[in-house]
C-alpha cells in the first residue's frame, strides 16, 4: 500500500527507520517495526507490514543495505544496516525535520 | 544518483522476479513467526498468537502487492500477469469471446476494405513524385461540371502563371498503328504537350523524352511507345526505337519507350506531341477541348495558384463570348479529379456507423458479463487492488479481444478486397488505381484496432471499475442498465440510418433497371472505328465510308439489324448548349447524338411520336430528333414537332434544326438518369470515329467476323476495336449502383443481425438475472403477458428513442446519396418506412426469443434457482 494509507505521517516512518539503525545497528524487519513500536510507547497504531515497502524504498537508495542472517530463534532473516549516505541522509532529514517542527511550532504558538 | 539506482533495481526486475519474490515471503514469513512466538510469550494459545500475529502484521497481500509496486517498472511488471488472467478469461467465456470477436471482426474488416479502396481511389493518387503538387486545370462551369481548355488559353497560362513550374495540355485519343507484317491496332493514346512528362518527373525507359521542337507545326512526326506496345507488338526488341511506324496512317518515328505500367493519364499506351493532333494549333486553337494539368511551382501553394490562374482568366472575359464568362477556369489537386463520388464518403460513413454498432454490441456484452464479474472484481478491490490496476485488467482484456478480432477482421478485409475487385474487373479505371493495402491502410488498420478497443472497453471499464463491496450488495445493476439503455440506443438508430442509405441504393438501382428497358440489348454488340486522317482527309470521305459500311450490313443473314452513331446508350454523349427561336432563356445543356439512318429502329426504341429519320435527312435540310425529356423541359404546352431548336458550342454559331420525331428518354451522359437529348443523323455533322452497333444471331461470336470482313473489304488497314456485348456494357454502366448497392445492403444486413444479438442478449440477460423474481410473480398469477413485458420493457424506450434519432441520421445519409440517387428522393417515405417496419419486425423477434423462455420457467424450480 501506498505510504499515504499508513498512519504514520508520510516520510516519518523512512527517517525511523534510518535512525533506529543507525542507534542500535543491523536489525531484521520484526526488530525494527518492535523498535519503532516501543519509541512511540503506543502512540502509534503501525500495521508491522508496512515496514517493508519502506525497507526496500530505502534500499533502492541506497541508504540501507541488507545481507541475509540468522535471527535469534535460529532462523534465516534479513538484516538492514544503515549505509553511509544513509547516514549523511539522516542527518540532512533531522535537521530539515526539526527546523520543520519549529517552525510550525512558533506558528502554532503566535496563532494561539 | 540515487534516480538511477531506482531505475536500475527497477529495471531489473523482470530477471530478479522470482527470486525476490521468493525472499519477501520468506522475510514475512519469519517475521510471522517472530510475532507468534512473542504472543505465546505472553500466554495465548497458538491459535491466538497465530491470529494476533496477522492482526499486528496487517494484510500480508497487501504488503506484497506494495512492494511489487515498489520494485517493478510501473507497467510492465504486472502485465504480463494481466494478461494472461485476460486470456484465461477469454477462454473460459469462449461463446462469448466468439460472438463479440466476430462481431468488431465484421466491423474492422469492413471498415479495412472500405479504407483500402478510399486509399487506392482517392489519396494514393498518380504515381509520380509529390503528386500532390500536380494541379488538373479546368473550366469550371456555373453547375460546377468540369470542362476543356483551350490551346490558347493555355498558352496564356504558360506565359503568364508565374505560381506553376509548368503546364502541359493533352488530349486522349485512339491511334491505329499500322505497319509492315503487323496486323492493323487500335492503341489508346495521348496527344501531350512536350513538356508533360518532366513535370511529372517520369523519363523514359529507353529513348529520349520529347523535345520542344518535336511539339511544333511540321516538325517530323514523333511517338513514345508504351511498356505493353514495346513488350506485345514488337517483342521488346530495341531496335524499334529509331524505326518508322504508321501512326493513323503518318510515317511516324519511335523515340522512345515509357516505363512499365506508366499509362498516364488514364490508361494511354501511345503518345504524340500535342502540335500532332489535327487542326489543333490552327482552326480548333480557341476550342476548349484540352485537358490540362502543371505542377505547382517551388513553394507555391494551391490557393495561390488558383488564385492566379482564375485571374489571369478574369482579365480576358472581355474579348469572349457572353455564354463563355459564367465559367471559370480552375485548378484542384490531380487525384481529386479522378474519382470525386459522393460514395465513398457514404462507404466510409456507412462502415463507420458500423463499427459502433459492433462496438456498442460488444461492451453490451461485456457488460452483462460484468454483473457476473462484479464478485471477483468486488474481491479484488477488497484485498487492496486500487481502481487503476482494475482498470487496467479490464483495459488489457479489451485489448486481447481486439487485438483477435483485428487478426480476423484483417483476414476478412483481404477476402472483402479480393470480392471487390472482382466485382469491378471490368470497370474503366485510370491506371494507377489497384485495389491493394499499403503502408497507409495499415496505419489505418491499426488505429481502427486500438479505437475499437477502447471504444468498446471503455463502458464496461469505467463502469465495472467502480465495483467495490459496499456496490456489490446494494445492486450497482442500475447504472449498467443506464450504460446498456443507452448503447442499445445507438446501435439501432445506427443500423436505422445504414438500413436507410442501402434501401435508397436499391431502390435506385431498381429505377435504373426499369428506366433502362426502353432499350432492346438482345444479341446486340457494340464496336469502334476510327478512320484516319491521312487516308480520309474530308467529311464527305467519312460520310461516304460509313454509309457503305452500313449498306453492306444490312442484308448480311445472322445480322439482322446495324447502324454506326457517334455513340450509343448508357456510353455518355457530346455536350451542346441548346438555343430556342426567339427565347432568351439562358441556354442549357443537352446530349448531343449524331446517328445512322437506322439507329432507333436497331436499338428498337420506338419513337413516341413524328418520324424517324429517312435517308434524305440531313443532305439537304436539318432535321433532329428530341426525347421527351427534352420536349417536357422546353415546350411543355405546345406541339414540339416542326419547332426549331438551335445548338452550339458554346463558342461557335448555333446551328438550327427541325424537329422530326420524338424519342424515349434513355440514359446518356448522366450514370443517374436521362438527360434532355438531340438526334441528328451523322450526315449533318460528320466525324471520322463512329461506333458501330450491330444486332444479331445469339452470341458475339457469330456477327464479330462478318463485321471485320465487311470492314476489311472497304480497307485492309482499318482495325476494329472496342468490341463488347451491349448486356455487358450496361451491366457496366450501372456497377456503382450494383456494386455499392450490394455493399451499403451487406453492411445493413450485419448491422441488423448485430442489433438483433444486441437486443436478444439484453432480454436473456435480464430473464437470467431475475429468474428467482419471475418465479415469485408467476408462483403469485403473473400471467405470460406480464412476464414477458417485465423482460422486455428494458428494450422498449432505447426501440423508440432510436427510431426518433435513427429517421434523422437516415434523413441525412440521403442527403449524402442525393447525386447518387436515380429518381428517387433522398426523404422516400416508402423506403423509410420499409425499413422502419424492418427493423421493428426484427426487434420484435430478437425481443420475443428469450421473453417467451421466461414464460415457460417452470414457477417451483425459479423460486429455487440461485
Amino acid at each position: 500500500m501506498s505510504p499515504r494509507d499508513s498512519e504514520v505521517p508520510y516520510g516519518t516512518l523512512d527517517l525511523m527507520v534510518l535512525r533506529t539503525l543507525e542507534s542500535l545497528g543491523p536489525l531484521h524487519g520484526y526488530g525494527i517495526a518492535r523498535r519503532i513500536e516501543q519509541a512511540a510507547r503506543g502512540a502509534l497504531a503501525l500495521n508491522q507490514g508496512t515496514i517493508y515497502p519502506a525497507l526496500l524504498r530505502l534500499q533502492q537508495k541506497g541508504w540501507i543495505a541488507s545481507a541475509w542472517g540468522t535471527s535469534e530463534n535460529n532462523r534465516r532473516a534479513r538484516f538492514y544496516s544503515i549505509t553511509r549516505s544513509g547516514r549523511k541522509q539522516l542527518e540532512d532529514e533531522s535537521k530539515s525535520w526539526g527546523r520543520s517542527v519549529a517552525m510550525v511550532n512558533r506558528i502554532l504558538e503566535d496563532e494561539s | 544518483m540515487t534516480q538511477l539506482r531506482v531505475l536500475l533495481w527497477r529495471v531489473l526486475e523482470p530477471l530478479l522476479r522470482r527470486k525476490r519474490e521468493r525472499e519477501l515471503a520468506e522475510e514475512i514469513e519469519a517475521h510471522l513467526v517472530l510475532l507468534t512466538e512473542e504472543h505465546l510469550r505472553r500466554g495465548l494459545s497458538l491459535e491466538a498468537a497465530r491470529a494476533a500475529a496477522r492482526r499486528d502484521f496487517g494484510g500480508v497481500e497487501k504488503v506484497k502487492e506494495a512492494h511489487r509496486d515498489l520494485r517493478g517498472l510501473p507497467f510492465t511488471d504486472t502485465f504480463h500477469q494481466d494478461l494472461r488472467f485476460a486470456v484465461r478469461l477469454l477462454v473460459k467465456d469462449r461463446w462469448l469471446t466468439a460472438v463479440a470477436a466476430a462481431a468488431l471482426a465484421l466491423g474492422i474488416g469492413a471498415s479495412n476494405t472500405v479504407f483500402t479502396f478510399v486509399n487506392a481511389a482517392q489519396l494514393r493518387g498518380l504515381p509520380v513524385d509529390e503528386p500532390e503538387r500536380v494541379l488538373a486545370v479546368h473550366r469550371m462551369d456555373t453547375s460546377g461540371r468540369p470542362g476543356g481548355v483551350s490551346y490558347t488559353e493555355l498558352e496564356t497560362l504558360r506565359a503568364e502563371a508565374t505560381t506553376l513550374e509548368g503546364i502541359a495540355g493533352y488530349q486522349r485519343s485512339a491511334s491505329t498503328v499500322t505497319d509492315e507484317g503487323l496486323a492493323p491496332e487500335q492503341i489508346r493514346s495521348l496527344y501531350v504537350a512536350a513538356n508533360a512528362f518532366r513535370l511529372l518527373r517520369v523519363v523514359p525507359s529507353l529513348g529520349r523524352d520529347f523535345l520542344p521542337e518535336d511539339d511544333r507545326l511540321g516538325a517530323t512526326p514523333v511517338v513514345i511507345l508504351g511498356e505493353s506496345v514495346f513488350r506485345i507488338r514488337y517483342g521488346g526488341d530495341r531496335k524499334v526505337l529509331g524505326r518508322t511506324i504508321r501512326v493513323n496512317g503518318v510515317e511516324t518515328n519511335v523515340i522512345g519507350v515509357m516505363p512499365e505500367g506508366f499509362q498516364f493519364d488514364y490508361f494511354a499506351d501511345l503518345w504524340q506531341p500535342l502540335a500532332a493532333m489535327p487542326g489543333l494549333t490552327t482552326d480548333k486553337r480557341d476550342a476548349p477541348q484540352l485537358r490540362a494539368f502543371g505542377r505547382l511551382a517551388d513553394g507555391a501553394e494551391l490557393s495561390e495558384a488558383r488564385a492566379e490562374i482564375e485571374g489571369i482568366d478574369g482579365r480576358r472575359d472581355r474579348e469572349r463570348p457572353e455564354s463563355y464568362r459564367e465559367s471559370r477556369l480552375t485548378a484542384a489537386p490531380f487525384n481529386g479529379t479522378i474519382s470525386d463520388n459522393p460514395i465513398m464518403p457514404a462507404l466510409l460513413g456507412s462502415v463507420g456507423f458500423l463499427l459502433l454498432i459492433a462496438c456498442a454490441n460488444v461492451a453490451n456484452l461485456l457488460l452483462a458479463r460484468g454483473t457476473h464479474r462484479a464478485r471477483e472484481i468486488g474481491i479484488r478491490t477488497a484485498i487492496g487492488a486500487t481502481r487503476y490496476r482494475i482498470l487496467r485488467q479490464l483495459v488489457v482484456e479489451s485489448a486481447l479481444l481486439a487485438g483477435l478480432a483485428g487478426v480476423a477482421g484483417f483476414g476478412l478485409s483481404l477476402l472483402g478486397v479480393r470480392l471487390f475487385s472482382n466485382a469491378v474487373a471490368d470497370i474503366a479505371k485510370p491506371y494507377w488505381i489497384h485495389w491493394s493495402m499499403d503502408g497507409r491502410v495499415f496505419l489505418f488498420f491499426a488505429a481502427v484496432c486500438v479505437a475499437t478497443g477502447i471504444l468498446f472497453g471503455l463502458a464496461p471499464a469505467l463502469h465495472l471499475s467502480k465495483t467495490n463491496m459496499v456496490s456489490l450488495k446494494s445492486g450497482a445493476a442500475i447504472g449498467a442498465r443506464r450504460w446498456t439503455r443507452g448503447l442499445l440506443t445507438v446501435e439501432l438508430a445506427l443500423t436505422l440510418a445504414l438500413l436507410a442509405g442501402a434501401g435508397l441504393m436499391l431502390r435506385s438501382f431498381l429505377t435504373l433497371y426499369r428506366l433502362d428497358d426502353v432499350v432492346d440489348t438482345t444479341n446486340m454488340t457494340t464496336m469502334a472505328l476510327r478512320l484516319p486522317g491521312a487516308k480520309y482527309p474530308a467529311p464527305r470521305d467519312w460520310n461516304v465510308f460509313f454509309r457503305r459500311l452500313e449498306e453492306r450490313l444490312a442484308g448480311i443473314p445472322p445480322i439482322s439489324s446495324a447502324t454506326t452513331a457517334s455513340t450509343f446508350p448508357y456510353a455518355g454523349a457530346a455536350a451542346r448548349k441548346l438555343v430556342l427561336d426567339g427565347a432568351d432563356r439562358s441556354p442549357s445543356t443537352v446530349s448531343y447524338l449524331t446517328v445512322g439512318s437506322r439507329y432507333f429502329d436497331t436499338l428498337g426504341l420506338r419513337l413516341v411520336r413524328g418520324r424517324d429519320f429517312t435517308d434524305i435527312d440531313g443532305t439537304a435540310g436539318q432535321e433532329a430528333v428530341v426525347n421527351e425529356l427534352l420536349v417536357a423541359a422546353h415546350f411543355p404546352t405546345e406541339d414540339a414537332i416542326g419547332k426549331r431548336i438551335g445548338l452550339t458550342e458554346d463558342t461557335t454559331a448555333p446551328s438550327w434544326f427541325t424537329i422530326v420525331g420524338i424519342a424515349p428518354d434513355v440514359r446518356q451522359r448522366n450514370l443517374a438518369g436521362p438527360d434532355p437529348t438531340v438526334y441528328v443523323p451523322s450526315r449533318t455533322n460528320p466525324q471520322p470515329f463512329a461506333m458501330l452497333l450491330v444486332r444479331g444471331a445469339p452470341g458475339t461470336e457469330a456477327v464479330i467476323p462478318i463485321v471485320r470482313e465487311e470492314v476489311r473489304a472497304l480497307d485492309p488497314e482499318l482495325p476494329l476495336y472496342g468490341i463488347m456485348p451491349m448486356d455487358q456494357l450496361l451491366s457496366q454502366s450501372r456497377w456503382p449502383y450494383r456494386v455499392f448497392g450490394v455493399m451499403l445492403a451487406a453492411f445493413a444486413s450485419i448491422a441488423l443481425a448485430l442489433s438483433a444479438i444486441g437486443l436478444y442478449a439484453v432480454v436473456a440477460h435480464s430473464v437470467s438475472q431475475r429468474v428467482q423474481e419471475i418465479g415469485v410473480r408467476m408462483a403469485l398469477g403473473a400471467e405470460a403477458r406480464q412476464v414477458s413485458w417485465l423482460v422486455t420493457r428494458t428494450t422498449a424506450l432505447p426501440l423508440f428513442a432510436s427510431l426518433v434519432l435513427g429517421l434523422a441520421a437516415a434523413l441525412g445519409v440521403g442527403k449524402l446519396l442525393q447525386s447518387m440517387l436515380v429518381q428517387t428522393s433522398p426523404t422516400d417515405t416508402t423506403t423509410l418506412l420499409a425499413i422502419v417496419v424492418l427493423l421493428l419486425v426484427v426487434s420484435s423477434v430478437a425481443c420475443w426469443v428469450p421473453a417467451r423462455r421466461a414464460t415457460r420457467l417452470d414457477p417451483v424450480a425459479a423460486l429455487r434457482h440461485e
